[in-house]
Parts: C-alpha cells; sequence; structure tokens
C-alpha cells in the first residue's frame, strides 16, 4: 500500500462526498421547482380572471370617457353657440345705443351752434347808440391837464373807440333789451 | 276750412318771425325775406354741420369706450379661467 493507492482513495472519497452535495442540492432544487410551478399555475389561474374583469372595467371606462368626450364637445358647442349669440345681441343693442347717443349729441351740437350764431347775428345787427359828444370845458382845451385831470377825462371821452365795445353793451344791457331801445 | 285756417296759421307765423327779426314794415320785407332765409339756411347748414362733426365724434368715443369695455371683460375673464386651471398653492 503506497502513498497512490492513498490518494486515489481520498479522491474517490471526495468526488463521492461532491456527488452526495450535488445530489442533495438537485433535490432541493426539484423541490422549489415544483414550488414555483405550483405557484405560477396557481397564480395564472387567478390573474386571468382578473384581468378578464379589468379589461371588461376598461371598456366601460373608455365608454364612459367617449360619452364625456362627446357631452363636452357639446358643451363646448353649446359655449360657442351662446358666445356668438351674446356677441350678436351685444352688436344688435350697441348699434341703436351708438347711433342714438350720435344723434343726441348732433342735435344737442346742432342747437347750441344754431342758437349762437343767432345771438351772434342780433348782437351784430343790434348797432350801439352813437356816444354823447362831450365838449370839453372852456376853461380847459381837449388834451390839457386841468386841476385834477377833468379835461384829459373829457379829452379821452371823446377820443373815438374809447366807448364801451359791443359785446360789454350787450352784456350790459338786461336780456331782451337792446342797445336801440336805449 | 282747416286749410285756410292752417294757411292763415302759417302766414302768422311767418310775419311773426319777420316781426321778431326786426322786418317790421312791409315794404322792407320784398328785400328783407330773402335775406333772413339766405341767413336762416346758411345758420341751418352750419349747425348741421356741427351736428353731424359732433356726433361722428360721439359715435367714435361710444365705439371706443364699448371696446375698452370688451377688452377689460376679455382680460378679467382669462384671468378666471387661468385661476381656475391653475389654482394659487396652498400654505401650510
Amino acid at each position: 500500500m503506497d502513498w497512490g493507492n492513498v490518494l486515489d482513495g481520498a479522491l474517490a472519497f471526495f468526488l463521492v462526498i461532491v456527488g452526495v452535495g450535488i445530489g442533495y442540492v438537485c433535490l432541493r432544487l426539484g423541490g422549489v421547482l415544483g414550488r414555483t410551478s405550483t405557484s405560477v399555475r396557481e397564480l395564472t389561474d387567478e390573474v386571468v380572471p382578473i384581468l378578464t374583469r379589468a379589461q371588461t372595467t376598461v371598456d366601460g371606462i373608455n365608454l364612459e370617457l367617449s360619452r364625456v368626450d362627446e357631452i363636452m364637445v357639446s358643451a363646448v358647442n353649446a359655449t360657442k353657440g351662446a358666445e356668438s349669440a351674446v356677441g350678436t345681441i351685444q352688436k344688435t343693442v350697441s348699434a341703436p345705443a351708438r347711433k342714438a347717443s350720435g344723434l343726441a349729441a348732433a342735435l344737442k351740437e346742432a342747437a347750441a351752434t344754431f342758437r349762437a350764431r343767432r345771438q351772434a347775428e342780433r348782437v351784430e345787427v343790434e348797432e350801439p347808440p352813437p356816444m354823447p359828444a362831450v365838449e370839453p370845458p372852456t376853461g380847459f382845451p381837449a388834451g390839457q391837464a386841468g386841476v385834477n385831470g377833468t379835461a384829459d377825462a373829457a379829452g379821452q371821452a371823446v377820443a373815438p373807440n374809447r366807448g364801451p365795445s359791443q359785446s360789454q353793451i350787450a352784456w350790459a344791457l338786461p336780456k331782451g333789451q337792446s342797445a336801440e331801445e336805449e | 276750412m282747416r286749410a285756410l285756417r292752417f294757411l292763415a296759421a302759417t302766414s302768422g307765423a311767418f310775419v311773426a318771425w319777420l316781426w321778431v327779426r326786426g322786418a317790421r314794415d312791409p315794404a322792407e320785407w320784398p328785400t328783407r325775406i330773402p335775406e333772413e332765409i339766405a341767413l336762416l339756411r346758411r345758420d341751418l347748414l352750419a349747425s348741421v354741420a356741427a351736428g353731424k362733426r359732433a356726433g361722428e365724434d360721439a359715435e367714435e368715443h361710444f365705439e371706443s369706450k364699448r371696446l375698452a369695455v370688451e377688452r377689460e371683460e376679455i382680460r378679467r375673464r382669462e384671468q378666471r379661467v387661468l385661476a381656475r386651471a391653475f389654482p394659487p398653492a396652498r400654505r401650510g
């Protein structure tokens, strides 16, 4: 019995141990695989009906969504119709209102213009009364200053274009009374 | 009879108008009547022109005001829609 035989025996023992281990592992693996297969089968049996029901639910949801879409389209169309109707009504109402506003302003302005022109014509027609010729005092010739300036004042009164203007006369007279009547 | 009354009333009003305008002597009516009518026509034409201008200005003013109100309404509606779509973040 030499060392070679000892090594052969050890190797055989080692191989036997390895084979037993591998067999054990394969046995456990077979059990695991069997349980996995069972689980998958059960899962498939349970999931398929759920998926079928989910498919039915999704179909129903899609149907409802299509209805909601139709409703939304109808609502949008109704809103557009209402908006266009409101716009039409607004235009229909605002156009006469604009015309009425313009007509009122035109009538007011025309009446005011007519009245102002007539008033101006009346003022032009009514001639101012001729200014009375004031003779300067004998002692003070016109343009020469007297004791207290009376001659100068008289000269100013005689001087042409120094009287009150036409508008001043018209303003000073009471309403309805002309300068001629004065 | 009614026509005669209308004619008399019109003539009376015309004479009264001439009287108010200062043409009180019938002898000067042939010259005053055309003058008064020309003056009246001129005043009426000027008043109509001024009224037209004022009316156009008023219509433009009305239109611009309406457009401003419409723009403001559109802006307010846009802000309402934006506020509903993007509500402000709540604190706390």
